[in-house]
Parts: C-alpha cells; sequence; structure tokens
C-alpha cells in the first residue's frame, strides 16, 4: 500500500514523561472506510499516541501526516475543521449539558443534514433532553457515536471505545461504529479486549514497548507468533473466543 | 435496533453561527462562569487594594492582572467538564475562548469603573 492510501498517518512519535519514555518509535497508519485498532495492555501508550495523532498532545519528535499534510505540530480544532474527529476515552458531550445540545452546536457550525438519520442510528430519540451527566457509559459512547455520524467525519478517532460497557452494549457501540465506517470514514479505536475488539475491526496495530507493529487483519493478528505468544497468551484459543468464524 | 425519533433536523437553528465564538449554549455558559469568577477575584483584588490605602478601583495594570488568573481558572473549569475537547471537534480553539473571556472581563471592568465613577 502506498503512504498516500493513509488519511491519517503518525511516524517515529517519541514521548517521555519525566524519565519515563512512554513512546520510543511509535507509528499509526490509517486507511479510509476501515476500522484501525491499535490493541496492547493498559501503559502501553496507546492513548499517548492516539492523543499526539489528533493534536491534542505534542511529541518529542516524530511526524503526524493528515490527508496529506504532515506536521510536527499538529492542533486538533485545526483538523477538526478539516475532517478529524476524536472522542477520548471519557466521552466526546460535556455532563452539563443536554444531548440536545450538542446536536445542535453541530448542526450550528457543520449543517443540519445528516442529523437526524445519526440520532436515529445511535438510538438517541428518547435522550435528546437529557442531560449527558445523567446517562451512562454505554449511552454515552452512543452519543458520541452519535456525533461522529451526523458530523460524518474523514477520520474517527476514538479511544478505548467499548471499555467498562456490556457485551450487548460493545455490541451495539461496535455496530455503529461500523457504521461509520461504512459512510467511507477511517475509524481508529484502541483497547486491550482482544474478543471484542477483533470482531469490528479490520486492521490490528499492536502497541508495545513503547512502539507499534502492523498486524494485518485480525486473522493475520492471531497467526503472529509474537502478538500470540506475549499478548494473546499461550493458552488463546481462537475457537473458545470466536467460535467457528475464527476457524 | 429500535429507533425512536422525537428529534427533527428541523428543530435546529437556521442561522449560521460566528466561527470564532463557541455555539450556544455553550457560549451563555461559558460567559456566567467569567463573570462569576472575575466578580471574585476582582473583589479580592479591590480589598487587596483597599488595604494598601490606593484609591478604588485601582489601577488599570492591577485590573489587567485579574485576567490571566480568570483566564487560568476558566481553562481549567472547561478541561475538567470536558467542553474544551468537544468545542476543539467543533473546530474552536482556546484562543477563541480567551478572546471571549478577555472581552468580557474588559467589558465588566468598565462597568465597574463607570459605575464607581
Amino acid at each position: 500500500m502506498s503512504d498516500s492510501s493513509y488519511v491519517l498517518r503518525a511516524e517515529g512519535i517519541g514521548r517521555s514523561f519525566g524519565r519515563m519514555d512512554v513512546l520510543k518509535s511509535a507509528g499509526l497508519w490509517v486507511e479510509s472506510g476501515k476500522v484501525t485498532t491499535l490493541m496492547g495492555r493498559n501503559g502501553s501508550g496507546k492513548t499517548t499516541l492516539l492523543r499526539i495523532a489528533v493534536g491534542v498532545l505534542r511529541a518529542d519528535y516524530g511526524v503526524v501526516s493528515f490527508r496529506g499534510v504532515a506536521s510536527e505540530r499538529q492542533a486538533l480544532p485545526r483538523m477538526a475543521r478539516r475532517g478529524l474527529m476524536y472522542v477520548p476515552q471519557a466521552g466526546l458531550a460535556a455532563p452539563a449539558f443536554a444531548v440536545r445540545d450538542h446536536f445542535e452546536a453541530l448542526a450550528a457550525i457543520f449543517g443540519s443534514s445528516g442529523v437526524e438519520e445519526a440520532v436515529s442510528l445511535a438510538d438517541l430519540g428518547d435522550l435528546m433532553d437529557q442531560r449527558v451527566g445523567d446517562l451512562s457509559g454505554g449511552e454515552r459512547s452512543r452519543v458520541s457515536i452519535g456525533l461522529a455520524l451526523a458530523r460524518k467525519p474523514e477520520v474517527l478517532v476514538m479511544d478505548e471505545p467499548l471499555v467498562g460497557l456490556a457485551p450487548r452494549t460493545q455490541e451495539q457501540v461496535g455496530e455503529l461504529l461500523r457504521a461509520v465506517a461504512l459512510q467511507g470514514a477511517a475509524v481508529v479505536t484502541s483497547g486491550h479486549d482482544a474478543p471484542a475488539l477483533f470482531q469490528i475491526s479490520d486492521v490490528i496495530i499492536w502497541s508495545v514497548a513503547g512502539t507499534t507493529h502492523h498486524l494485518g487483519t485480525p486473522a493475520e493478528a492471531r497467526e503472529h507468533a509474537q502478538f500470540r505468544q506475549e499478548y494473546l497468551g499461550p493458552n488463546f484459543d481462537p475457537d473458545e473466543w470466536f467460535g467457528e468464524a475464527a476457524t | 435496533m429500535d429507533s425512536k425519533i422525537r428529534y427533527k433536523s428541523s428543530d435546529l437553528p437556521g442561522h449560521k453561527v460566528h466561527r470564532l465564538l463557541p455555539p450556544r449554549p455553550f457560549l451563555d455558559s461559558l460567559a456566567l462562569r467569567v463573570a462569576l469568577v472575575w466578580v471574585v477575584l476582582r473583589v479580592a483584588s479591590m480589598y487587596g487594594v483597599s488595604l494598601s490605602g490606593a484609591p478604588y478601583p485601582g489601577s488599570m495594570g492591577a485590573a489587567l492582572l485579574v485576567l490571566l488568573p480568570v483566564l487560568v481558572v476558566i481553562r481549567v473549569d472547561m478541561g475538567r467538564r470536558s467542553e474544551l475537547v468537544f468545542l476543539a471537534n467543533l473546530g474552536h480553539s482556546f484562543v477563541g475562548i480567551a478572546a471571549v473571556v478577555v472581552v468580557e472581563c474588559l467589558a465588566l471592568e468598565a462597568l465597574l469603573r463607570v459605575s464607581i465613577v
């Protein structure tokens, strides 16, 4: 695949906090219409890499390229105007405001076409007048993805979207992320829950020891010896996790 | 997935908001908090001015010094409430928000001086 096919690309990223080198030479390669998942243990630097990729955090070194424009100093507001959307783990919506306020703010800037469909797809009709702070974790995730569906971003970066959710809610959120990718957007997620993330991902990137490995499709990732040994574990059984679909 | 829509796109405001300013009601909430923080800090600074024996409401320089802590408090509060990241996703940087804070503080300062003098 040529470099130009990646709508969002981060390469050679390094970042330290004090004496701790969180990222040494990490990268991220994101394609349109696909769900790319950054998978790794807690503390492996997934969130740091995503925050750098979306311009929320400055890298010590390395380059981020978004829609063909490379920079060492990206900024989220500028990237957002060019079609990127970033959802941190805590969610995108502000707890003090109603769900409706967020959709109205979004529509006032980017237009209201697609809002109604997004609200319907994310099943938010009954939640529109509730304060975001009163919603459950799963409902907040649906609000975030609903906003993304309404925004129709070129790239949606969602940090740990499935963490803390019940299996059925994980499934719903996964379906919505797939819907965003079906719109043609590049979707980036992160997490450590391999079974759930394998189900929704097209591409797996393994985050380990301050660096990243592009493993390919979930099927290819499962066959990667080092990933299997060090991350999935020696007792990993795809049949147990994925049933017949995995084989 | 069930779809129970009460929300219609026709409910949305038809006007275009100014790109530099955060959209309402985020702007309203910001303006209210700036006023509250400014009043608290300005009262405290005027108390300090009165202890030093200087006339009310103090020099313009002292008034401008209140701006910095107001900006810091607003920045921290908006970050804590996840408003910064939402507004950043709408393309609004903190520069625009800071401009609102500065203009409102200057307006409040002018109001204060007019009412005292």
